[in-house]
């Protein structure tokens, strides 16, 4: 995610407010849309992410390590945790997308093949599937692309709270200080 | 559920608010933090559950009233002063703490008509609706219960897994009340409704947050500033509280709060000479100089004295002022004038920083979306998360003046400098005797579900978050002041087109129960106009103890305690309390919450 956005890997994990929770703009079909990017700050590890993380979200993107089998293995209970969670309107046609990352490692250590995800991908209805490297830059780009496209095609948030007010957020840029008294 | 890592610098127990606020301080002061709870929610005691786990939560609590108690039996015999490697056990048992806390639980489910039903669907489901039960045999009450259960599911075709949901816990929650014995007729025709009812929110289980501690931030509280500063308030979006109301007993009307000056002069609520003296009360309250003289003649009089002779304000006008303006929640009579005065001044300078409101709601839950976002913000510092991880016990050195570390059910052993727990983690024996009267608290509360907004007024959208204040009234037998915050689809509380109230009083005697604390209040509601279908309705009395309770000298020195949410409406006082923990445990030089430094790589 960081690459994708701030064109910048590295191997650390940046532990800054903000490094975790992107935004990017993003054209998708001459539509300029603002696009969120969350991780999970390592709350999954011992599946303690919290349903406040999956609220809202309009795609989910599953990456495992195509050198570590257990990491593909395990993407079946996320997918499943994530439906259990986020509870979307339409659980059958929720967009995931799967990526398999670092594909820059040596071709010898490779462990979960193209095939053999691909087919999981397609058994799971037809789940979107890119290999990548976000050392190298490789797919980001386009991954990134479709995660936008299939994201903003359920648009169902959108419409289906259109008619409600615009959230509150507050941080520095949004504070909109009246002065005090509105007396 | 292993960890390589077995040292930390700091274990903290319960994703409660004040915890979680700590969890995110002291992550970001670069010392490493494991942070630990029994349940496999987040928030502990100020957690928001979807429908499904509210039922789960009634049932722990009504039916299974002793299910905490019983897993103590099953679980290993007590090592409580026994030793593990050479350290003394401390027993806790987070669950069984949490479930004491709350106390005369009832639930109401209203029977309705799905919208979806055939007239053939009807008379199937309504045929012949008597069943005897025939209770002379042995385990009378399990045969009830399959008797009915079978009844009910063989009206619907196909029950879906959720109905068959539904018609268990209508079925257990019809059973409490049985005779033992005896044989009778009875009538499932209200239960066909109630199964109708539970299963359309069982559809929707997930829209439903049902925020067992509710609460709001204040615009300009601490805990909106710290939010901002820190950047942690990026993590959540929050809607305004965009109207007051005060219920008025001679009317038997909820009259709408005016706030401000537009408000004033627009209301019609108010006659044009009360207008006058509103305004000046709320000048002089937001002056930067108040009149000494003011302050000297009635600084320590009560407040309501000072409005009725410095203003000559009375009757519903000052009840707006004392229970909707300065939000007071106790006896008006102990509230001075300058605290009054500085209540009113707080609510004053809360409007207007984020459009017209004074009080945010996060979106979904409460409070608990808050300590989300700072868990978050502490994973995100390398705090380690481990929810549904049961502790067992803390290990103390010789002389008990000291912890090591935590004992999980699992039988893992952390060590670390210094343990934070909710009061829920403390063991029985730290509590002292005699602070226990005084820093215990009860509240007594209500969650009313409907299909129309019981507070409402002509002209102002449905969805509007409101709040109203029911003021004492002899004539209601209301002893002091009950706060109702109205939620909808527009804070994600509930699914659209119903509406969530939440009601809530302060209450003095623990044994009497929350229902006839609030029950006149919750009939106000209900019949404040016709149309408004009630669809559940829950009681409950939370107890809220301070961590002050605990004896000084009987608790380890490397273990704090954070209190329970308490009766206020925001949060600010557990920020206060986190900060002074805080201050405690990583020292004076330390910055709380410091604003993130800039990453120059995300500089556009």
């Amino acid at each position: 995610m960081n690459q994708y956005v701030n064109k910048k890997f590295s191997t650390q994990y940046k532990a800054t407010i903000g490094a975790d929770f992107l935004t990017k703009e993003v054209m998708v079909d001459d539509k300029l849309v603002t696009m969120q990017i969350w991780d999970t700050a390592g709350q999954e590890r011992f599946q303690s992410l919290g349903v406040a993380f999956y609220r809202g979200a309009d795609c989910c993107v599953l990456v495992y390590d195509v050198n570590t089998p257990k990491s593909f293995e395990s993407l079946s209970s996320w997918v499943d945790e994530f439906l259990v969670q986020a509870s979307p309107r339409n659980p059958d046609s929720f967009p995931f997308v799967v990526l398999g990352n670092k594909i820059d490692v040596d071709e010898s250590k490779r462990m979960v093949s193209a095939r053999r995800a691909h087919q999981w991908c397609e058994s799971k209805g037809g789940i979107p599937h890119f290999e990548t490297s976000a050392k190298e830059a490789i797919n980001v780009e386009q991954a990134f692309q479709t995660i936008a496209k299939n994201a903003l095609a359920m648009e169902s948030d959108v419409e289906l709270y259109s008619d409600l007010n615009d959230p509150i957020r507050i941080d520095n840029d949004s504070t909109n200080d009246f002065g005090g008294c509105a007396c | 559920m292993n960890l390589d890592q077995t040292e930390f610098d700091y274990i903290i127990l319960g994703t409660g608010l004040t915890e979680s606020i700590l969890a995110a301080a002291i992550a970001k002061t670069g010392k490493s933090v494991l942070h630990v709870d029994d349940a496999d929610y987040y928030g502990g005691k100020w957690a928001a559950h979807s429908f499904g786990d509210l039922l789960k939560w009634i049932r722990t609590q009504r039916l299974d009233g002793d299910i905490a108690n019983k897993e103590t039996n099953d679980a290993p015999p007590s090592l409580n002063g026994l030793s593990i490697d050479g350290k003394h056990a401390v027993n806790v048992n987070a669950l069984k703490a949490r479930n004491e806390s709350i106390r005369h639980v009832s639930f109401f489910c209203y029977p309705t008509e799905s919208d979806n039903i055939t007239e053939d669907d009807k008379s199937t489901l309504y045929s012949d609706t008597n069943i005897l039960l025939d209770m002379n045999r042995e385990s009378p009450l399990d045969y009830a219960r399959d008797t009915i259960v079978k009844a009910l599911s063989d009206r619907f075709t196909n029950p879906s897994k959720i109905t068959k949901e539904a018609i268990e816990f209508e079925v257990d929650q019809l059973v409490l009340g049985f005779p033992p014995t005896s044989s009778f007729s009875l009538d499932i025709k209200d239960s066909i409704g109630r199964v109708q009812t539970l299963k359309e929110a069982l559809d929707a289980s997930r829209h439903y947050n049902f925020d067992l501690s509710p609460k709001l931030l204040s615009c300009r509280g601490e805990m909106v500033e710290v939010l901002i500063k820190s950047g942690i308030g990026r993590y959540l979006e929050f809607k305004g509280l965009e109207e007051s109301y005060v219920f008025e007993a001679e009317s038997q009307t909820f009259d709408k709060v005016p706030i401000s000056k537009e408000d004033v002069f627009s209301t019609d609520t108010i006659a044009l000479i009360d207008k006058r003296k509103l305004m000046r009360f709320l000048t002089l309250a937001m002056s930067d100089e108040i009149d000494p003289s003011i302050l000297e003649t009635y600084g320590n009089q009560p407040f309501k004295t000072m409005l009725e002779e410095k203003f000559k304000i009375n009757g519903k006008l000052q009840m707006a002022i004392i229970y909707a303006i300065a939000l007071v929640h106790d006896d008006a009579e102990k509230v001075s004038a300058s605290e009054g005065l500085e209540k009113t001044r707080a609510y004053l300078k809360s409007l207007g920083r984020f459009g017209r409101c004074a009080f945010l709601r996060p979106l979904y839950g409460g409070a608990s979306e808050v300590a989300q976002a700072f868990c978050r913000a502490c994973a995100v510092h390398g705090g380690i998360y481990m929810l549904n991880q049961p502790v067992d016990k803390f290990l103390l050195n010789e002389d008990r003046s000291q912890a090591s570390g935590i004992v999980t059910r699992d039988g893992q052993q952390f060590t670390s400098k210094w343990i934070i727990g909710s009061m829920e983690y403390m063991n029985e024996e730290w509590i002292s005797k005699q602070a226990e009267e005084e820093s215990t608290r009860w509240t007594s509360r209500a969650i009313l579900i409907t299909n129309e907004p019981p507070i409402i007024s002509e002209g102002s959208e449905k969805e509007n978050i409101r709040f109203s204040v029911f003021p004492p009234s002899e004539q209601d037998d209301i002893a002091k002041p009950i706060f109702a915050l109205q939620l909808s689809i527009e804070s994600m509380s509930c699914p659209r087109n119903k509406y969530m109230t939440y009601l809530s009083v302060i209450s003095d005697e623990p044994e009497r129960d929350a229902k006839s604390e609030l029950e006149k209040a919750v009939e106000k509601l209900i019949k404040n106009s016709e149309h408004i279908q009630p669809l559940f309705l829950l009681y409950y009395k939370q107890r809220s103890q301070e961590s002050s309770l605990i004896a000084t000298d009987s608790i380890p020195k490397n273990i704090i305690a954070c209190s329970d949410p308490d009766e206020l409406l925001d949060l600010d006082e557990p920020l206060s309390e986190a900060q002074k923990v805080f201050i405690r445990c990583c020292g004076e030089d330390e910055e709380f919450l410091p604003a993130p430094e800039v990453d120059p790589d995300l500089e556009e």
